[in-house]
C-alpha cells in the first residue's frame, strides 16, 4: 500500500500543491489579507456568530465545491496524462488498498476545506447547533465516496470512446477559428475548471468591489482597484496560455511574423481573455461621464496582463514570478490609489511589456 | 548557403555544439549523427526554435538571429517529433501555415493531394504516428523557403510515402533551387537521394564526412 501511496503522493499530491501555489497564494491573500480582525474567517468571534447562519455554511461548503472540482479535474487529467499510463497497473491491488489510498489521496488535496469545515463543526458543537456537524460530514463523506468510487472506475478501465470523440465542437471551432485565439480554445477544452473558478473569483472581486462601495459614479478609485485585482487574478491563467505557446504551439516561433505582429496577437488574445471582466464593467457603471475613463481603465487592465505576460519570457521559476505579481500589485494598487493619469500610466506599461517582449521572445528557451 | 560563424550552443553549462567556421552550400545535405549527438539540436537552432550564440548567415546575407522575420521566411522546418494540440485539425495547421508563409493559392491543395491527405478534417489527437509526420512535412514544404530542414522525416512512414518525400525534395530543388538539410538512421534509404554532401554531427560539432 505504502508504494500506492508514494506513487499518488508524488504524482498527484505534490504536483498539485507545487502548480496551485499560487492559487492558494491569492486566496490567502484575499481571505485573511485584507480582511479585519474581527471578520476574519478564522477568528472565533466570527465564527461564533456564522455558524448560526445556514445561509453562511451553505455559502462555504458550495465555495468548497468550486474547490473540490479543481481537485477532481486535476486529478482526473493527471490520471488521464499519457505519462501516467501505467497508472492503469493500479487497479490490480487488492480493492481496499486502492480505496483507502484514493480516499488518502483525496484529503491531501482537499486539505485545506476539510480544515474549515472541522473548524466550523467544531463552533457548531460549541453553540449547540448539531445540525452544523451533521451538514458537513456528510458533506464530506460524499465528495470522498464519490472521489474513491469515480477514481477506481477510472482506473480499472480504459478511456471512454466518447472522450475521444467529444472533442471537436463546431460552434466552438467556428467562434474560436483564428489562429491567435487557439490559446483560448486550449483553456475552453482542457482548462475548464482553472478558467471557470478564475472568472468566478475576478469576476466576484470585481462585483464586490463596484457594488459594495459608495458612489461609483463619483470616486472611481473602487473600481480600478476592482478592476486591477480582477486582471492580476488571471496571472496563473497568463502562465497557462504562455506555458501552452511555448510548447503544443511552439511552431509558432518559425513562422515568420514580425515582433509587433506577435504583439499584436497577444494584445487581441488578452483583451478577449479580459472579455466579462470588461463587459461587467460597462455593465455595472454605464454612466456616459464616466465611459472615457472606463476605456482607459480597459486599455490599462489589457497593458497590466500583457506585462504579467511578458514577465514570463524572463525565465522565472513559478515562486519568482508569483512575487512579481504580488509586488506589481501591491504598486500599481497604491499608484491607483493616488489617482494618476492613468493614460500615462498605460503607455508606460505597453512600453515596458513590449520592450521585454522585444528583447526575450526569441532568446527564450524552456 | 550557410555560413556559421563563432556558432556555439550550451544547455546550461554543457557546451552540445560549436562550429567556429563552416559553409554549408546550397543542395541536399544528409547530416549523420548517433542519438544525443546534437543534431536536432542543431535543427532547432537552424529553425528559430532556440538561441544560439554567434552568427548564422544564410546566403551570406541574412543573419538568422539579427533578422528573424526573414529567416523564418527563407527556412522552414519538419520537426522528428512533432507536436501539435489535439483539439486542432491539419486543415487549421495548413491554412496557418500558408497565411503566414504567404504560400501560393493552390499550394496547399496540391501538397493535400499529392500526400494522399484526405484525414486533415479531423483533429489531430486522432492521428497515428504517420499522419502526423505526414502533416509536418506538408507544413515543412509550405511556402517558399529557401532551406527546408527535415528532421528525420522518414521515420514512422510507409515506402509509398518515402518514395513522395523524395521526388518532391527534388522537385524543390530543381524547380526552386531550395536546399535541404536532413538527418536520417536509414542510410539505405537516404542514398537514393541525389546529395550534395554528408555531414557528421559528432564530437560536439559539424564536420564534413563526403562530397557527392
Amino acid at each position: 500500500m505504502f508504494a500506492l501511496l508514494r506513487i499518488f503522493n508524488k504524482v498527484v499530491v505534490q504536483q498539485f500543491y507545487q502548480l496551485n501555489a499560487g492559487f492558494f497564494l491569492v486566496v490567502f491573500f484575499l481571505a485573511f489579507g485584507i480582511q479585519q480582525p474581527p471578520t476574519m474567517l478564522v477568528s472565533p468571534y466570527f465564527l461564533t456568530g456564522a455558524v448560526t447562519s445556514s445561509i453562511f455554511i451553505f455559502s462555504v461548503l458550495g465555495v468548497f465545491l468550486l474547490y473540490y472540482l479543481k481537485c477532481f479535474n486535476f486529478l482526473l487529467k493527471t490520471i488521464r496524462a499519457p505519462e501516467n499510463e501505467y497508472l492503469f497497473i493500479t487497479s490490480l491491488f487488492p480493492r481496499r488498498i486502492l480505496w483507502l489510498s484514493l480516499g488518502l489521496t483525496h484529503l491531501q488535496l482537499f486539505l485545506p476545506a476539510l480544515v474549515y469545515t472541522l473548524l466550523i463543526s467544531y463552533y457548531g458543537l460549541l453553540t449547540a447547533h448539531f445540525w452544523v456537524i451533521w451538514v458537513t460530514t456528510t458533506y464530506n463523506l460524499l465528495l470522498i465516496f464519490f472521489t474513491i468510487l469515480y477514481f477506481h472506475h477510472q482506473l480499472a478501465q480504459t478511456i471512454p470512446e466518447k472522450a475521444i470523440k467529444n472533442i471537436f465542437t463546431s460552434s466552438e471551432k467556428r467562434i474560436l477559428a483564428p489562429p491567435v485565439l487557439w490559446p483560448l480554445r486550449y483553456l475552453l477544452r482542457q482548462e475548464k475548471v482553472m478558467l471557470g473558478l478564475t472568472k468566478i473569483l475576478s469576476l466576484g472581486v470585481l462585483y464586490a468591489f463596484m457594488t459594495l462601495y459608495p458612489y461609483p459614479q463619483y470616486d472611481l478609485r473602487p473600481t480600478y482597484i476592482g478592476f486591477l485585482t480582477a486582471v492580476i487574478t488571471q496571472a496563473m491563467l497568463v502562465q497557462q496560455v504562455q506555458q501552452f505557446q511555448e510548447t503544443a504551439l511552439s511552431f509558432w516561433r518559425y513562422l515568420p511574423y514580425a515582433h509587433w505582429q506577435r504583439f499584436t496577437y497577444q494584445v487581441i488574445l488578452f483583451t478577449l481573455l479580459l472579455a466579462p471582466e470588461i463587459i461587467l464593467l460597462f455593465r455595472l457603471n454605464f454612466n456616459p461621464a464616466a465611459i472615457i475613463s472606463l476605456i482607459f481603465l480597459v486599455t490599462f487592465g489589457i497593458s497590466v496582463i500583457l506585462l504579467l505576460y511578458t514577465l514570463l519570457y524572463l525565465k522565472l521559476n513559478r515562486e519568482t514570478y508569483l512575487k512579481w505579481v504580488f509586488f506589481i500589485y501591491i504598486g500599481l494598487l497604491l499608484f491607483l490609489l493616488l489617482h494618476p493619469p492613468l493614460y500615462l500610466l498605460t503607455i508606460l506599461l505597453f512600453l515596458l511589456a513590449y520592450l521585454l517582449y522585444y528583447r526575450n521572445y526569441y532568446v527564450y528557451e524552456q | 548557403m550557410l555560413t556559421f560563424r563563432g556558432f556555439r550552443k550550451y544547455f546550461g553549462d554543457n557546451l552540445i555544439l560549436a562550429i567556429p567556421e563552416l559553409t554549408v552550400p546550397a543542395g541536399i545535405h544528409w547530416i549523420k549523427g548517433q542519438n544525443g549527438s546534437g543534431k536536432t539540436t542543431l535543427f532547432r537552432v537552424l529553425g528559430g526554435l532556440i538561441p544560439y550564440q554567434g552568427d548564422i548567415l544564410l546566403n551570406q546575407s541574412i543573419n538568422l538571429q539579427a533578422q528573424p522575420l526573414l529567416h523564418r521566411r527563407h527556412i522552414n522546418l519538419g520537426e522528428a517529433a512533432p507536436l501539435y494540440p489535439g483539439f486542432l485539425t491539419g486543415t487549421e495547421l495548413v491554412n496557418l501555415f500558408s497565411q503566414a508563409h504567404k504560400a501560393p493559392a493552390d499550394q496547399a491543395a496540391t501538397l493535400i493531394k499529392y500526400f494522399n491527405a484526405d484525414y486533415l478534417h479531423q483533429p489531430v489527437r486522432a492521428y497515428s504516428s504517420g499522419m502526423l509526420k505526414k502533416l509536418s512535412l506538408m507544413l515543412a514544404f509550405i511556402g517558399q523557403p529557401s532551406l527546408i530542414l527535415l528532421d528525420e522525416p522518414l521515420a514512422t512512414l510507409d515506402t509509398a510515402t518515402v518514395e513522395l518525400v523524395y521526388n518532391l525534395m527534388q522537385e524543390y530543388n530543381s524547380k526552386h533551387q531550395t536546399s535541404f538539410l536532413v538527418t536520417s538512421h536509414q542510410d539505405s534509404q537516404m542514398t537514393q537521394l541525389p546529395l550534395t554532401a554528408t555531414w557528421l554531427v559528432q564530437n560536439q560539432t559539424l564536420t564534413q564526412l563526403s562530397d557527392s
